[in-house]
């Protein structure tokens, strides 16, 4: 479930970030339709809302708050890194983490 | 302050918030230089902290036990106890845990010899019951120490770690309010600008993707310190902190002899009774007051790593020594016993189970970096905006030695730390001090090399840390049959972790040695380029500002 909420927050961080023209521009070298900007920040903020409820499941309210914080922190720290030196490869992670979520959940 | 350059139109409406703004970044700028190389050693051992019980059991290879009930704990110690310290005036009994599985007891003599405080501590086996013998080490229990009370004279320590922790909450609290983009910026980090636009991305990011760790760390730590950095309130109310202190913790208040002797009793069929009471909850420790008198008492505490709102004090319960019925004790916390419990407890982060555990640690060595490259930033920030071709002034070079030494020099200092324990001889006299001696040492002299060495202090020092860490398992491999070896195929995950996170870190600090090896050549090229605009576009430094203490993004 930990695994669950990690790659939920990870790919939520992605899309929001996505959502910004100069992170868009750096991926994809072109500009970000509004449109496009409005779904990707309604699916970021829907990742890190399930990553949050994720948390939540496993833990309790009280100790999944304090979980998924730092899961937060070290989530958004790893796609800063990544987007700096391996920006496609954080692109990749970003997708492979919301295609695993619901297997990781599943699993869990 | 005014009339500096400001690359965004200025608009008469937000003149006194950019007045605030630039004010908090002076006053961000200077609590963070004055104690930032005291606050990096405080969070990175703060860090090193949260392992603390793994820590010595690393730095005690010879002692290999298996961890027992609270019950069987109690009734090892009992019986060492009565054997050897039956007159003492108290017992401390801690019962052994999967993360501390010795047992460990202390007592106090009753007549202690003179010129000694007569308090002895010992680790028994807990299946045998033997006093477990291993090399005098302080272990983990060093860098936790050192952590609060910088290996100072109390108070002397804990204050500076208290007013270092203040300095910590404005350099926070003014930082948020000196970020001009944190939305924005929020997933922003260029390295390659380089110089101070680099270092300003990674302190923003390290800063604001932790920020609600950094906050809450910060703020607890100065509750755990409030009685001895504002003790008005206790001696409004009180005669004095003893008092206090007995009312508050009742299981730890000492209580005098009756003067008649009375037998014990038998102390393990108490810890059953205790964990009915608390359904199933741990017994951590066990305090005998008076043994054989007929005045004495028995306290057992609920294991703190239960509950996050236990904190330092959970719920005890106190029965008589003699004739076993219980006294009553102290019940789950009130309202406000709970949130001061919970904020305690989440600095201490002892409720933490391991995965938990590793993000806390991982998000207080984003707290480090934080400092660390803020510091780096004070430095960045300063050289760019000296004339080209000007070599560093006098300033600047001593605060990048203090830098170097503060930073690159502590990570050497702790791998020297871990090295003495495998190298010193297990029967050297004061062993543990000789650990921490070393300690210091390897950290005074990376000071003076970084002052004698210029321009390679950052590499030097860095790659040694960085050797002495990736040889930190060759070395456990030849000194101790406990090797990665041997301690991965068992699933020896306390040893074989240490050893595994020895090589992480030395392999980031052997990047972290590369890239300031071409930071400190690019640094030394410098003079080649003639009055070129700075990496990311800015304006070439103008003469005449370098006493201007901020500068707009």
């Amino acid at each position: 479930m930990s695994a669950a909420a990690f790659c939920l927050a990870y790919a939520g961080f992605s899309a929001l970030c996505l959502a910004m023209d100069r992170h868009h521009e750096d991926v994809f070298d072109r500009a970000l339709p509004r449109g496009r900007r409005l779904w990707l920040r309604a699916l970021g903020w829907l990742g890190l809302v399930l990553s949050l409820a994720a948390c939540a499941t496993a833990w309790g309210w009280s100790y999944g708050i304090v979980e998924w914080v730092g899961i937060l922190s070290l989530a958004g720290l790893l796609l800063i890194w990544l987007l700096a030196y391996r920006p496609r490869a954080a692109l990749a992670a970003a997708g492979a983490c919301a295609a695993a979520a619901p297997l990781l959940a599943w699993a869990a | 302050m005014k009339g500096m350059r400001q690359p965004e139109p200025a608009q008469p409406a937000h003149a006194p918030a950019e007045g605030l703004r630039q004010a908090m970044s002076w006053l961000h700028t200077w609590a963070g230089l004055v104690f930032g190389w005291l606050l990096f050693a405080m969070f990175l051992t703060g860090a090193l902290s949260f392992f603390r019980p793994e820590i010595t059991r690393w730095m005690r290879p010879e002692v290999a036990v298996q961890p027992v009930s609270a019950a069987r704990s109690v009734e090892v110690a009992e019986a060492y106890l009565r054997r050897h310290a039956p007159d003492a005036a108290r017992w401390f009994i801690v019962a052994s845990t999967a993360r501390e599985p010795g047992v460990r007891i202390s007592y106090q003599a009753a007549k202690p010899p003179p010129g000694q405080r007569g308090f002895r501590r010992v680790t028994l086996d807990p299946v045998t019951g033997q006093e477990i013998h291993a090399r005098e080490t302080r272990g983990g229990d060093f860098l936790y120490r050192f952590h609060f009370q910088l290996e100072m004279g109390v108070p002397w320590g804990r204050w500076l770690a208290g007013i270092a922790g203040m300095f910590m909450l404005v350099a926070i609290l003014s930082g948020i309010i000196t970020h001009k983009k944190l939305f924005a910026d929020f997933f922003t980090f260029r390295p390659r600008k380089g110089g101070q636009r680099a270092w300003m991305d990674g302190h923003n990011a390290l800063s604001v993707l932790g920020l609600p760790f950094h906050l809450m760390i910060t703020f607890s730590g100065l509750v755990l310190l409030a009685s001895l950095l504002m003790p008005a309130g206790i001696l409004a109310a009180y005669d004095n902190e003893r008092e206090f202190f007995d009312e508050a913790f009742p299981a730890f208040a000492m209580k005098p002899a009756s003067g008649q002797a009375a037998p014990l009793v038998p102390l393990a069929p108490l810890v059953a009774q205790a964990e009915q009471a608390w359904d199933g909850g741990a017994i951590q420790r066990m305090v005998v007051n008076r043994p054989g008198d007929a005045a004495a008492t028995v306290s057992l505490s609920r294991a703190v790593s239960d509950r996050v709102s236990y904190g330092r004090q959970a719920p005890t319960l106190t029965f008589d020594g003699v004739t076993g019925q219980p006294l009553g004790g102290t019940g789950e916390a009130g309202a406000v016993g709970t949130v001061a419990g919970t904020v305690v407890g989440l600095h201490l982060g002892l409720f933490a189970q391991p995965l938990l555990r590793w993000a806390y640690f991982l998000v207080s060595l984003a707290g480090t970096a934080m400092v660390g490259t803020g510091l780096a930033l004070w430095i960045a920030k300063r050289r760019q905006k000296l004339r080209s071709g000007a070599p560093d002034t006098l300033s600047l070079r001593l605060v990048d030695v203090l830098n170097a030494g503060s930073i690159a020099g502590l990570c050497v200092a702790c791998a020297a730390y871990f090295w003495a324990n495998r190298v010193l001889p297990a029967d050297l006299p004061a062993r543990g001090q000789w650990e921490t001696r070393i300690f210091f040492a390897a950290w005074a002299a990376s000071y003076v090399y970084a002052a004698l060495r210029g321009r390679r202090k950052w590499r030097d020092l860095s790659a040694l840390g960085a050797l002495l860490l990736l040889l930190l398992p060759v070395l456990n491999a030849l000194t101790t049959d406990r090797h990665l070896g041997a301690s991965l195929p068992a699933g020896d995950w306390v040893m074989a972790g240490f050893d595994l996170s020895a090589l992480v870190a030395g392999l980031l600090l052997a990047w972290i040695a590369r890239k300031s090896g071409g930071r400190e050549q690019a640094a030394s090229r410098r003079p080649a380029r003639h009055a070129t605009a700075g990496p990311d576009g800015a304006a070439p430094p103008l003469a005449g500002s370098s006493n201007a203490a901020y500068e707009s993004r």
